[in-house]
């Protein structure tokens, strides 16, 4: 079974309320988590989505996952949409979609041997007999690089490193030969030289298996060297989406500008120029109606203030939700012709040599 | 090269900071853990020096033991000299005048460093008059132009931590590592929790302090694309020894020591395509040290003479130096390292078990 996942204007909202307020009368509050997310996943693709804490990563993944429901909009794998799957085809649907979390130490039972955990998806879903599970175990953990897996199969997650339990926690995922792993930050707790094993290792599986993937992150740098196509979301909405390459070369939202300016680049030192952002951050329980993202934007308008933009065509395949929409930038110049307050641009680009 | 090195080659006076031979121990029921081994280092009045390593590699170990601020098992042995002032053999009580007036430090984990009970004016109240000679009334003003300085509202003053985000709880711990002026401030992954964003900011309000100041600081991440841009000298540390030293551009242009040429691979960049190569194996482990070299588990280029001696820091240029057997043909294997097939596994395996003699006579010619 190979589909594609597609997701349609999905948007997960919270009720800020207590009981007590609702009793009340109270006019009720609403977070907004994620807001009209639409993007498809075909298969054998790579999807990033990037952006910082806050922003509604995680909770795509949750959604996609069915960890949680969404409040609008519809996710369909294959055409069905897959919440109101049941029974057999629930089972099918998450045996061919798969999760790998930030913290394997968390996602894995520390009281559980590595070969327990591993099979334990065969179980569930009676894959086969459990006699079956540990050389089932032993193969899937040999794919991960364990190896020799005999080493590992016996052993308890607190004694193994950081990398290999998140290999473990990989090995998990693989067993039941899913069609999409939903990787949200498996590498930003891992140690550097063990962060690059784990990256190609996503590679390497990618390609071997032809696994699609929705690889999640807040570091622009993973992202290039996974994805195929990437989608920037800033407050629960995906701001800017194309190639990976095309979004990070040619980058025209602000954000994702801001983005990639934050990320220090080797050699580069102290000529690179800050974009600090200043301003408020949206709070995602206002009913703002502009964009979401003016509170922080150098290149703000009146018009931003009161229209929510939508993603438009800038280049092939490459869309972004601006009414100013930035020049776009390449590496290494930096745009500050459209900046609007030029008296407070000492307080927002800072060269500190 | 724009690395701030540049601006820094000249100003090398008397030594601000000077460590000989600084090592740690944990003891243990039975065992022990050399966690810093002989670490040796100097700074200048006004230097930023990063200290890259993985984690486990000693780097908070070392910055504890400048504060003296490690557990009781620990044991500590070498000099620290702050001014030419000795700091390990310092009274207690003498240190604690020392700590936070002289000598301060950012942890990576702004939420345990606050104490939750206790309003932000208040903690930064008590680092003013503990340990400076600030009156009272004083004080208060004090506390807000500190909380000015690193970009936030005066009315955080009044909150609690819980009621800040992570970002703001890293700058009142920023502006009470600055409160009492020190002498040197301690950076420990001060931004690592934080995302990317919120780390630009960070930093940017660090550098622009230290740059005002002239503040003499170690900043210490596993991030050495972040190192690089907020420090004037490198040291990169492995299983507790500081295996190279240099300034910015002398470590990511020069690197000399293998592991230095592995770390440089294993980044990812935004900026252009590379492929990232991991360094095999784990992070040494402690007790494993003996005489042989820290790195010898995990590097493609090792001989039977790595095993028998423990390379000893030498010079590669002035300023910069390594502790490896083979500084002599340091540029061969930087090319050798930019090879990803170098550091396939089997390979690196395969020259611990079967060393060959014949290929270090190749290398050498080629010098």
């Amino acid at each position: 079974m190979t589909a594609t996942l597609e997701l349609a204007d999905v948007t997960k909202t919270y009720s800020m309320d207590s009981s007590l307020a609702r009793m009340f009368g109270r006019r009720s509050r609403h977070l907004v988590a994620v807001d009209g997310v639409s993007f498809a996943v075909g298969p054998d693709e790579s999807l990033g989505i990037v952006g910082e804490s806050g922003s509604g990563k995680s909770v795509t993944a949750e959604l996609i996952v069915r960890l949680q429901t969404p409040s609008n909009g519809q996710i369909s794998y294959g055409g069905r949409d897959i919440n109101e799957l049941s029974g057999d085809e629930l089972l099918a649907y998450r045996r061919a979609v798969q999760i790998v979390f930030q913290n394997p130490f968390d996602a894995l039972n520390p009281a559980k041997l590595v070969w327990r955990s591993v099979s334990e998806p065969l179980s569930i879903h009676r894959m086969c007999a459990s006699s079956e599970f540990r050389e089932r175990a032993r193969r899937v953990l040999d794919e991960v690089g364990l190896a020799p897996a005999g080493m590992f199969l016996d052993r308890y997650p607190h004694e193994l490193s950081g990398g290999e339990v998140q290999r473990v926690a990989i090995a998990r995922a693989l067993i039941l030969d899913p069609q999409l792993i939903v990787a949200d930050e498996p590498t930003s707790m891992l140690d550097v030289s063990v962060r690059a094993g784990v990256l190609n290792l996503l590679k390497e599986l990618r390609r071997r298996r032809q696994l699609s993937m929705i690889f999640i992150s807040h570091d622009f740098s993973t992202i290039r060297y996974i994805c195929d196509r990437t989608a920037v979301m800033q407050a629960g909405e995906i701001v800017e989406i194309g190639p990976t390459r095309e979004v990070i070369d040619h980058r025209r939202h602000p954000y994702t500008q801001a983005l990639m300016a934050a990320l220090p680049i080797p050699g580069d030192g102290l000529q690179r120029e800050r974009v600090l952002l200043t301003g408020r951050r949206h709070d995602p329980t206002s009913a703002w109606p502009g964009c979401r993202y003016a509170g922080r934007c150098p290149h703000r308008r009146e018009v931003c203030d009161h229209v929510r933009p939508v993603l438009v065509k800038v280049a092939d395949n490459h869309y972004a939700a601006c009414h100013v929409m930035a020049p776009a930038t390449t590496n290494g110049a930096q745009e500050h012709a459209h900046d609007p307050h030029p008296d407070s641009a000492d307080h927002q680009s800072k060269e500190a040599s | 090269m724009h690395t701030r090195d540049a601006a820094k080659e000249s100003a090398n006076g008397s030594d601000l900071l000077d460590i000989d031979s600084l090592s740690v121990r944990f003891q243990r029921e039975g065992s022990s853990l050399q966690a810093v081994s002989e670490v040796s280092l100097s700074l200048s009045s006004g230097d930023v020096l990063g200290i890259v390593g993985e984690s486990g590699s000693g780097k908070s170990t070392l910055a504890r033991a400048i504060l003296r601020l490690l557990p009781r098992n620990a044991h500590v042995s070498g000099e620290i000299r702050l001014e030419g002032r000795e700091l390990l053999s310092c009274s207690d009580r003498e240190f604690r005048r020392l700590r936070w007036a002289q000598i301060s430090m950012v942890v990576q984990d702004a939420m345990n460093a606050l104490d939750p009970v206790w309003r932000v004016r208040d903690q930064l109240l008590e680092a003013i008059r503990v340990h400076g000679t600030v009156g009272r009334r004083d004080g208060k003003d004090r506390a807000a132009s500190l909380i000015e300085m690193v970009g936030l509202d005066e009315h955080v003053l009044s909150r609690y931590p819980h009621e800040l985000s992570g970002g703001m709880r890293q700058r009142v711990c920023i502006a009470m590592a600055f409160a009492c002026n020190p002498r040197l401030v301690l950076a420990d992954e001060p931004t690592t929790a934080l995302d990317v964003i919120t780390q630009d900011r960070i930093v940017a309000e660090i550098l622009e302090l230290q740059v005002k100041r002239d503040q003499t600081m170690i900043f210490i991440s596993h991030d050495i694309a972040l190192i690089s841009e907020v420090s004037h000298k490198i040291g990169v540390m492995y299983a507790g020894h500081l295996v190279e030293m240099g300034t910015v551009g002398q470590i990511l242009y020069e690197p000399s020591h293998p592991y230095t040429m592995g770390l440089l691979n294993a980044f990812p960049r935004a900026d252009i395509d590379h492929e990232v190569v991991s360094i095999p194996g784990d992070p040494a482990r402690f007790e494993a040290i003996t005489e042989s070299c820290p790195f010898i588990e995990r590097c493609p280029f090792s001989q039977p003479v790595c095993r028998e001696h423990k390379p000893r820091p030498q010079e590669v240029t002035p300023g910069h130096w390594a502790a490896c057997h083979f500084l002599d043909v340091a540029p061969t294997l930087r090319e050798r390292a930019k090879d990803p097939l170098t550091w396939r596994p089997a390979n690196v395996k395969a020259t611990i078990r079967e060393p060959q003699p014949s290929s270090s006579a190749k290398e050498r010619s080629a010098a």
